[in-house]
């Protein structure tokens, strides 16, 4: 069995493009994932680059994402890179997203380009582990990828806006997750902190810190 | 008989169309269910149809263990029993017996609504005891409300839900 986390970089549909915009805001412009074996290790990785159609990446995004329109001008086209991607996740049991949004673009952006290429068989092993880690820490309101990673105390490997990177990470809050001990330790506190009935083993002053004013997070 | 110490609600509306009524010691209409190998295949790992008997078992051992309720779905302005599921701590066994109410999402939304039931009891985590590997729509359906495989088991794994 093997678990696949994922993510997507995008930029916007340029809006001269008002048909295809109307349809789907957004077009891929790098695919990332990693494949975890049974043990939870790494066993492989996917990322690839994804040409875009419907204007270039524009400079705020080439600085958010790290990807130039240099970078994907020779890159393969979406379909080329989601066959790619579809086929590599045959042998994942669930296709894992920080968000739900990351399989709405591919849907969006399947009709948009009008594809002949059918999500059902992704879609029915896709699962958001967005909202699986935020409820499991106990909070209502969706936590971004940064504030998990902080409130798990890892140090957010690579770069932000790295599709790789991301998927990584997400892969990691997973580690924690399914690791009792871990999970406890360092999610335990800010759980009893939200909802004091569900543990005892932690005390409000334990859990409080400073960490929740310092992530800034939601009010519930 | 329900969870120890807890008072198992007669009913649980999911919605308009969707109910779970509680167990009530009548489960004949189900044993058109357990006739199917390919269902007791996916719940037991053997294909072998249920006995009278054994259905009287397995029921009886679901209510003694935890909350059992038929999953029951609003057909012709009546609500007909069209599945089963029971829910402890440590399991939740479902059962979509009717072919015509399968993969319609009923099972996720019986499962989100078992998980509720659990987060009022004050749980910090569900658990389901095994789904083997073979039985991929039960596996998606748990997957997709939260559940994550965390232990192997002989034909499967074990899932857990954190609340």
């Amino acid at each position: 069995m093997a678990w696949v986390f994922m993510d997507l970089e995008m930029k916007p549909v340029d809006r001269q493009f008002r048909h295809q915009w109307d349809i789907c805001r957004q077009e891929v412009i790098e695919f990332g994932a990693v494949k975890l074996g049974e043990d939870l290790a790494e066993i492989d990785s996917f990322r690839r680059l994804v040409k875009p159609v419907y204007g270039e990446i524009p400079p705020r995004y080439e600085q958010l994402t790290g990807i130039s329109n240099a970078d994907v001008a020779d890159a393969a086209e979406f379909e080329t890179v989601l066959s790619a991607f579809a086929a590599w996740c045959a042998d994942a049991e669930t296709v894992y997203a920080w968000s739900g949004s990351d399989l709405d673009q591919l849907r969006g952006e399947v009709r948009m380009k009008d594809l002949p290429f059918s999500l059902t068989e992704l879609a029915a092993k896709w699962a958001d582990f967005q909202k699986i880690f935020t409820r499991a820490v106990g909070l209502k309101r969706e936590l971004s990828l940064e504030q998990a990673v902080n409130i798990a105390n890892i140090s957010f490997e690579g770069h932000q806006h790295d599709a790789l990177w991301d998927a990584r990470n997400t892969a990691e809050l997973f580690r924690i997750y399914r690791d009792e001990k871990r999970f406890n330790a360092v999610i335990g506190p800010l759980r009893a902190a939200v909802n004091p009935q569900k543990q005892t083993s932690f005390t409000l002053a334990d859990a409080l810190g400073d960490a929740l004013k310092k992530l800034n997070l939601p009010e519930e | 008989m329900a969870i120890a110490g807890v008072p198992q609600p007669e009913w649980i509306q999911i919605n308009q169309a969707l109910r779970l009524r509680r167990f009530d010691g009548t489960a004949d209409f189900a044993f058109a269910w357990y006739q199917d190998e390919e269902l007791v295949y996916l719940v037991d790992g053997v294909k072998k149809p249920y006995s009278r008997e054994t259905l009287r078992g397995m029921y009886a051992y679901l209510d003694a263990h935890g909350e059992l309720y038929f999953i029951e779905a609003l057909e012709n302005g009546a609500f007909v029993p069209i599945g089963d599921v029971s829910f402890w701590r440590e399991d939740m066994p479902i059962v979509i017996g009717e072919p015509a109410y399968r993969g319609r999402g009923i099972g996720r939304q019986v499962i989100l609504a078992l998980m509720d039931r659990g987060r009022q009891l004050g749980y910090d985590r569900l658990g389901v005891r095994e789904i083997y590997d073979f039985n991929k729509a039960s596996i998606r359906c748990f997957t997709a409300c939260g559940f994550v495989p965390v232990e192997r088991t002989e034909k499967g794994w074990r899932y857990e839900a954190k609340l």
